[in-house]
């Protein structure tokens, strides 16, 4: 059975007015869609379409309830985000530790480490420390701000915030493993026997792989249409 | 304009006045059973005898905020071929919701010693 167009029309209007992943607005259409449902047939009618209409009026603007439902949910994607973003920086940082701590001895003790290297150490070290920094400040502006907050604009803010650094801390992340995978790759270059090569290589591939998982689940289907 | 209700002040009073408990509701009437955010509204109407109506704009957004700060639990079933969210009250919930029955309590019995003190020295041992 085709749902009365007033339903569609309902749904795709809040659909529209909300932004963020796909599977979240996804969530809202279908539970606004079946509480459509559930009212219509609530409602004493011989035409369905008088009765979708009546529906949609009783569940008042669209607009309205997608903006009062948009700040629970860019609080809560910018909550789950910071927290993938704070175990995936903190684990690859832990990886890569261990792997050239426990890795060959580096030959050049005696005689001072390249240039280059320092600087490509220093920029992953720094890239890491700051992604991690901003998922520790993502998750404290999307959730323990939002906790103790009194008034509803502060909230608001700060869920905003939460959502900026994490997305910015993601992209931090990005650089600091650029820089960690070009600082192996260096020093390979260099010293060939500095390193576990094999350990290099799954460490390579788990952190490029990690940074894509974290980057897709945070903006897949952004701007993709929700099929209601 | 399908999606305009009448914006009367008493209307639109009422909204505003059970924004400020809508939580503490929404909370009673899962204290009982799990529902989903249709039977929730229709809860309330019959638990007023129909003096609060709440509209979905207002409820959905409570619901997905109560949701986000641990108070209730929601879960996707699929009923009659639609796909359906139903909240639960979780343990959290439950002591949020007697806490703000004691406050209801005390606000009610504060108020009523001021608004009707005759009713409340009748109340009085």
């Amino acid at each position: 059975m085709s749902l009365p167009h007033a339903v569609d029309a309902y749904v795709s209007k809040v659909v529209t007015n909300l932004r963020g992943p796909r599977r979240m607005r996804t969530a809202i259409a279908e539970e606004v869609r079946d509480h459509l449902l559930e009212a219509i047939d609530d409602i004493d009618h011989d035409d369905a379409h008088h009765a979708a209409l009546i529906a949609t009026q009783q569940l008042g603007d669209p607009a309205d309830l997608a903006r009062e439902v948009q700040l629970t949910l860019t609080r809560r994607h910018a909550r789950q985000t910071s927290l993938a973003l704070l175990v995936t920086a903190a684990g690859l940082s832990g990886m890569w530790f261990w792997i050239f701590l426990t890795g060959p001895s580096e030959p050049w003790r005696e005689h001072g480490e390249p240039r280059e290297l320092v600087w490509t150490d220093a920029a992953g070290s720094t890239a890491m420390n700051a992604a991690i920094a901003a998922a520790i400040l993502g998750i404290v502006a999307s959730w323990l701000i939002p906790r103790v907050a009194t008034r509803e604009d502060l909230a608001s803010v700060a869920a905003r915030l939460g959502a900026v650094t994490s997305t910015v801390g993601l992209a931090i992340l990005s650089v600091a493993v650029a820089a960690i995978v070009g600082y192996a790759v260096l020093r390979g270059t260099v010293a060939p026997g500095s390193l576990e090569w094999s350990d290099v290589i799954a460490a390579a591939t788990a952190s490029v792989a990690s940074v894509l998982i974290l980057a897709r689940r945070t903006f897949a289907g952004r701007s993709r249409p929700v099929v209601t | 304009m399908p999606f305009a209700p009448d914006p009367t002040w008493e209307h639109v009073m009422r909204q505003e006045q059970l924004k400020g408990h809508l939580d503490g509701l929404i909370l009673a009437v899962l204290a009982d059973q799990a529902l989903h955010g249709y039977a929730v509204m229709e809860a309330l109407k019959e638990r007023s005898d129909g003096a609060l109506t709440i509209e979905g704009g207002t409820l959905y957004p409570a619901l997905h905020r109560l949701e986000d700060a641990g108070l209730i639990s929601g879960s996707w079933s699929v009923i009659s071929g639609r796909r359906r969210r139903t909240y639960a009250l979780t343990a959290r919930g439950r002591k949020e919701l007697a806490a703000q029955r004691t406050a209801w309590g005390e606000f009610v019995r504060v108020m009523g010693g001021i608004l009707s003190p005759d009713l409340a020295s009748e109340g009085a041992p």
